[in-house]
């Protein structure tokens, strides 16, 4: 009794340890994309290239609607319902995979390149870095769908997905940002 | 056919579509709320028979058993509720961002609605409040 | 031979030379398989392999197999001890968790790189020695002024991350840091990094300095590119190593230590780590813009518009946006390295004063001070740059700031000296030494952080003097001093006193003259990166003196070398607390055994109260013995 109480214990502070250390992760990689954001507004100005719209507000919509398929994967394993659990995990990877779609077939294959000036380099280095990190994303909801799937996770103690569902917010609470800086902010430009 | 029986048919037309479609509407919005907002399982359209026992004791228990339920039933909806309230928020702000944008909205305000927007993501989807709990609880 | 080849240092540099093979014959086959044509393309190839290279060698090493078992749900019980079957001292050699084993690690990996930028400086030292060309090309020469820069840095990063990993555990009583294998992880990325720089300047070299300007750093030879990933390497390292300390330090202390009861070390590898953590992300992604742009043609620096940018309408990229990126990291940088050796300081002189540190409270927050002002004063790098006028009053005026909470840690010095019973063995002479040194790099600071004197004195050997005092200052000496201080605790031996002092000597002697030469010739106009010089600039005897002091300075290094070595295996045992110092390392036995303490500690006084009757700082209970 008293080594699992024990164990109890260990799994508290490692898990104290894992949410600071995960959130200090995300404070180091805010100052990431703010160095991005600062490049985008020092070399745009007040402008910004014709992009399409439409495309743009989908795939908000779609990650937007990721986050929430993560949340309840994340509610479904806390209420000890393993199948909504699991499937919303996969919701969340088809989800992932259409934003990725969205953003690398239709917005890089638009008329802007990567070398056309100011415009093709943020562009791309802003869709780029973000995408770079949804792929982690995809990845490590992978893993947690993988070793969800047999059994290692219970309602108590569940770290990984808890770390896979913030990290997944995490991206999602970039594109808040990304998305009216793309897309909305100044004036576009033809 | 005379023009009454065309004006009949007509008015049984829009009747049927406008009701079906109105109770089809219904039952599928009832489901996907029930989906979206629900515990997350579909609906029991048949409901279950229910046994109500006779005897004095087993009355009090059956009635603490079904109180016990309801009120889990009533924490797991709570929960997936809670997720699905912000996403519907989150969306409308989206939608309002972009609207505001065409009406015309200073790259200030665009700033104000993300920061809504990232705080209630960090808020309600992140759990930033559990970083400082002592380690207790998911 | 068997042994040899389980190490996991060799297994990792096998695997960065696979990695690297890899990286380059995957960019080949893929041009193959396009039809491009040469297939070969140097900086594609070497960067893609430099990449899988580092990936290669941490898996090689074994940093990723417990991460690796995690993402397939198998379980790693933490190991303590020397791999299964092989002797104790491979533990050195591999992936080892504990935190004393990667401090050591981190150390001496740290002298073996200040080793290899030392000894560039000692070459580029001779080639100053008289007017003209002697030994070398201008591209070797700007390559090894350019690495000598980047591979201290380097260096000083390793002995700061050393200096941490060991003490900050044992300081506040924790059984280690709060991610062992994410330190591991920190502690080896470093080696590829390392290595990666100095490949770099084998195959093409660069010249742009470490600052990596462009447009200079978009058309520098080969070695460009491998430098900015080793740089952009060496940063994960910074911000895993910071994460660390920082989660360590605020969940694992014991419950009876708050804040103010902290060792005064641990603040100050607090506030190193808030900049590491934070700032180190901006010069990484300036790191990889310059790779990009390099590689793709994305033009964030380069102000010309091609055909299809103008068609766009698009504004053109500029150059002096990566200084801003660059140096929100570099200036910052200086404080990363320097607080922790002005951490050392202050541990240190209450122990040789036996008198109680003056203003705790002060010295700890002006840590937290400075690290804070840090981010507030990158640009006056940059008044030259052409940067918009309106922005160099208040970055001067910030600048001028950080004398406070630097001053407040002069007079917290002063005033803890101040009738102290003092003693002077090897430590506390290297503490004075740092005091004296970043004195006047505190004072040569200023002249250069005003922009009317700026105006004349950037970019020459005045701030080459400037930032040596401050390296020196807050942390060559203090470093040595931590090294002869803790010697006993680690090795469990006593160094030689009179090499240490022999050491010392020439080292402060060799620093002043060195030091004052650098600004003496800067004053009459001598550039800095310059391989040549003008005689009529009247300033060869002092590049002679300048050297000569170099020269002074390398050798006492390699006599501490021989000190370290030599006492390390066959010295007289040490006692166990030979400094008579309060901190809780110093109540366990040395070296320190696998479990450091056998419970947590009990803090029941303030931690500096030397010379006070009957205060106690920490009660413990000892591992296994009576006494």
């Amino acid at each position: 009794m008293s080594g699992s109480t024990a164990v109890h214990g260990e799994y508290r502070a490692a898990l104290r340890n894992n949410r600071l250390g995960l959130w200090l992760f995300f404070l180091s990689e805010s100052f990431l994309f703010i160095g991005i954001l600062v490049t985008r507004f020092y070399l745009w100005g007040n402008t910004r290239p014709e992009l399409n719209q439409l495309n743009g507000l989908l795939v908000t919509i779609v990650l937007l609607l990721s986050s929430f398929t993560m949340n309840r994967a994340e509610t479904a394993l806390v209420q000890n319902d393993r199948k909504t659990f699991l499937n919303s995990l996969l919701v969340t990877v088809v989800l992932g995979l259409l934003f990725l779609a969205g953003v690398i077939v239709f917005e890089w294959g638009g008329h802007i390149r990567p070398s056309d000036g100011a415009y093709g380099a943020v562009l791309f280095g802003m869709t780029g870095m973000h995408a770079l990190h949804v792929v982690s994303g995809i990845v490590f909801i992978l893993i947690v769908w993988n070793n969800g799937r047999r059994g290692l996770y219970s309602s108590e103690q569940h770290w990984g997905v808890e770390a896979c569902a913030i990290w997944w917010h995490y991206v999602d609470l970039v594109w808040v940002f990304f998305y009216p800086a793309l897309y909305l902010m100044g004036q576009a430009i033809r | 056919m005379t023009t009454s029986t065309m004006y009949l048919l007509a008015t049984a037309a829009v009747l049927v579509l406008t009701v079906g479609g109105g109770v089809g509407l219904a039952v599928l919005f009832h489901l996907g709320s029930q989906l979206v907002l629900g515990d997350g399982r579909l609906p029991r359209l048949v409901p279950q028979r229910v046994i109500v026992p006779t005897e004095p004791m087993a009355v009090l228990r059956w009635r603490r058993e079904q109180d016990e339920e309801r009120m889990a039933v009533a924490r797991r909806v709570a929960a997936y509720r809670s997720g699905a309230t912000v996403l519907i928020v989150l969306a409308a702000l989206t939608g309002f961002e972009y609207v505001m944008n065409l009406v015309g909205i200073s790259v200030f305000g665009l700033f104000v609605i993300a920061l809504v927007k990232a705080a209630i993501i960090v808020h309600y989807f992140m759990h930033v409040a559990t970083v400082f709990a002592a380690g207790d609880g998911h | 031979m068997r042994t040899f080849f389980k190490l996991g240092f060799v297994r990792g540099l096998l695997g960065q030379v696979l990695g690297t093979l890899l990286g380059m014959g995957l960019v080949t086959g893929m041009r193959a398989a396009f039809g491009y044509s040469p297939l070969w393309l140097a900086e594609p190839a070497w960067v893609i392999g430099g990449l899988l290279g580092t990936v290669g060698f941490m898996v090689g090493v074994g940093a990723l197999t417990d991460w690796a078992k995690w993402a397939g749900g198998l379980a790693t019980p933490m190991h303590h001890g020397a791999p299964a079957g092989q002797p104790e001292w491979t533990r050195y050699f591999a992936v080892d968790l504990s935190h004393k084993v990667i401090g050591v690690q981190y150390t001496v990996w740290g002298i073996f790189v200040l080793l290899v930028g030392g000894l560039l400086a000692g070459l580029f030292r001779v080639e100053l020695l008289q007017p003209g060309m002697q030994y070398f090309t201008t591209d070797r020469y700007n390559t090894m002024i350019s690495a000598h820069g980047i591979i201290m840095i380097a260096a000083i990063l390793l002995g700061v991350g050393g200096m941490i990993n060991y003490l900050v555990p044992l300081m506040i009583g924790a059984s280690d840091m709060a991610f062992p294998r994410l330190n591991a992880f920190g502690f080896w990325i470093n080696v590829p990094a390392s290595l990666l720089l100095i490949t770099a300047m084998f195959v093409g070299g660069w010249d742009t300095g470490w600052t990596a300007y462009p447009p200079n750093s978009l058309r520098t030879a080969l070695g460009g590119p491998l430098f900015f990933l080793g740089f952009y390497t060496i940063g994960i390292s910074s911000i895993v190593g910071g994460l660390n300390l920082l989660v360590t330090v605020f969940t694992m202390r014991p419950p009876s230590m708050n804040l103010f009861r902290m060792p005064i070390f641990v603040w100050a590898a607090v506030g190193t780590s808030i900049l590491q953590l934070l700032a180190t992300q901006l010069v990484g992604l300036a790191m990889l813009m310059l790779i990009v742009e390099r590689s793709l043609g994305m033009g964030f620096f380069t102000p010309v518009l091609n055909e299809a940018a103008k068609a766009l309408n698009s504004p053109p990229g500029d150059p002096v946006l990566f200084q801003h990126l660059f140096w929100f990291y570099s200036h910052p940088a200086v404080y990363v390295f320097v607080l922790p050796g002005l951490g050392i300081i202050s541990e240190l002189l209450p122990v040789f004063a036996r008198k109680p540190l003056f203003g705790y409270k002060w010295i700890a927050l002006s840590s937290i001070g400075i690290a804070f002002l840090g981010f507030l004063v990158w640009a006056h790098h940059m008044f030259t740059s052409g940067m918009s006028n309106y922005l160099r009053l208040p970055f001067m005026y910030a600048t001028l700031i950080i004398a406070v909470p630097t001053g407040v840690k002069f007079f917290s010095w002063l005033g803890t000296l101040w009738g102290g019973k003092l003693t002077y063995p090897t430590p506390m002479l290297f503490v004075l030494g740092a005091i004296s040194v970043f004195l006047l790099g505190g004072l040569t600071g200023p002249p250069a952080a005003t922009i009317t004197t700026d105006l004349y004195l950037h970019d020459t050997y005045w701030v080459v003097g400037h930032f040596h005092q401050t390296f020196f200052g807050g942390f060559m000496f203090p470093f040595f001093a931590a090294m002869y201080y803790w010697f006993p605790k680690v090795t469990g031996r006593k160094y030689n006193e009179a090499l240490g002092k022999l050491h010392f000597w020439l080292m402060v002697a060799g620093f002043w003259v060195m030091s004052l030469g650098q600004i003496w010739a800067g004053l009459r106009g001598m550039r800095r990166r310059i391989a040549d010089y003008d005689p009529a600039l009247g300033v060869q005897n002092i590049q002679i003196g300048i050297t000569v002091a170099a020269f002074v300075i390398a050798f006492s290094i390699l006599i501490a070398l021989y000190n370290f070595i030599v006492s390390a295996r066959s010295a007289e045992v040490a006692e166990r607390n030979p400094w008579r110092s309060r901190s809780p390392e110093w109540q366990i036995p040395s070296p320190i055994p696998e479990h450091s303490y056998a419970a947590p500690l009990a803090v029941v006084g303030e931690p500096y109260d030397y010379g006070l009757p009957g205060s106690v700082y920490v009660r413990m209970e000892l591992a296994g013995a009576g006494d």
